[in-house]
């Protein structure tokens, strides 16, 4: 959902999406301190991503067999695959965002703390439970 | 001590106020040094995990602690080079350092989901 369709075709724009950063001559520069919280919060979705993948690989290095066969791996699994989600949408939402704030117009929805918060507190669960039984 | 016994002038006094307020660019900093210490932390929990048994993931950690590296030094330098543009109103962001994080942690996401799958499974 670009605003800028129609604009001649720059460099930028044969960039995939994914990492096409917004362009500078879009609206006007916004407040510094909001740019640089827009640039904080991007990095608060990295570290979130990359914690995510560091707990997928303890899980598996660590976490004792549980009793349902290959349930450990797929917390692993799950954790790694959330973490990889947190870390692509991360880079979109800051631009996005940096977009917004250049137009004037309101930030984006965004679906990631949603999806963040229920899937790590159903894995959590789950985790605790396939715990406690093996311990039994 | 004395210095501090002599009156600002208006510009002196506004171009402290405008400078950092908030610690904006502090706070900033300092998230990239936090960033770029979790990317060699992962990439350490990488070449752990992967082992002997997954050599690849070597190169890998490798690459992760190398630009953990750099992102402690260019964000040093951003922060210094940071005050001129904070006296003005406005900063650009580095479009070009966030791109790179961004793409360093879906690489190393996927790395890990590499790692995790052959640990698991392809034993």
């Amino acid at each position: 959902m670009r605003r800028d369709a129609g604009a001649p075709s720059n460099r930028r724009g044969r960039l995939p999406a994914a990492v096409r950063p917004p362009r500078r001559d879009l609206g006007e520069d916004p407040d510094v301190r909001f740019t640089l919280a827009n640039e904080r919060t991007f990095l608060s979705w990295i570290r979130t991503g990359l914690a995510l993948d560091a707990a997928g690989l303890a899980v598996v290095q660590l976490l004792p067999e549980l009793v349902v066969p290959y349930a450990r791996e797929a917390v692993a699994v799950t954790l790694v695959v959330l973490g990889t989600i947190v870390a692509s949408a991360s880079f979109r939402r800051w631009a996005s965002v940096e977009e917004a704030m250049r137009t004037r117009t309101p930030l984006p929805p965004s679906w990631l703390p949603g999806l963040l918060a229920a899937s790590i507190g159903t894995l959590s669960l789950v985790t605790v439970v396939l715990l406690v039984a093996a311990q039994r | 001590m004395s210095a501090a016994d002599t009156p600002d002038t208006p510009d002196a006094t506004a171009r402290r106020r405008t400078f950092d307020e908030g610690l904006q660019a502090e706070r900033t900093s300092l998230a990239w040094d936090r960033t770029a210490l979790t990317i060699g932390g992962v990439g350490a929990l990488l070449a752990r995990a992967g082992g002997t048994s997954l050599p690849w993931a070597w190169p890998v950690a490798v690459a992760a602690f190398a630009l953990a590296a750099a992102l402690l030094l260019l964000a040093r330098s951003r922060y210094v080079h940071r005050d001129a543009s904070l006296r003005g109103e406005h900063a650009a962001p580095t479009h070009a350092l966030i791109a790179v994080a961004g793409t360093a942690g879906v690489v190393i996401s996927v790395a890990s989901l590499a790692v995790v799958i052959g640990v698991a499974f392809a034993v």
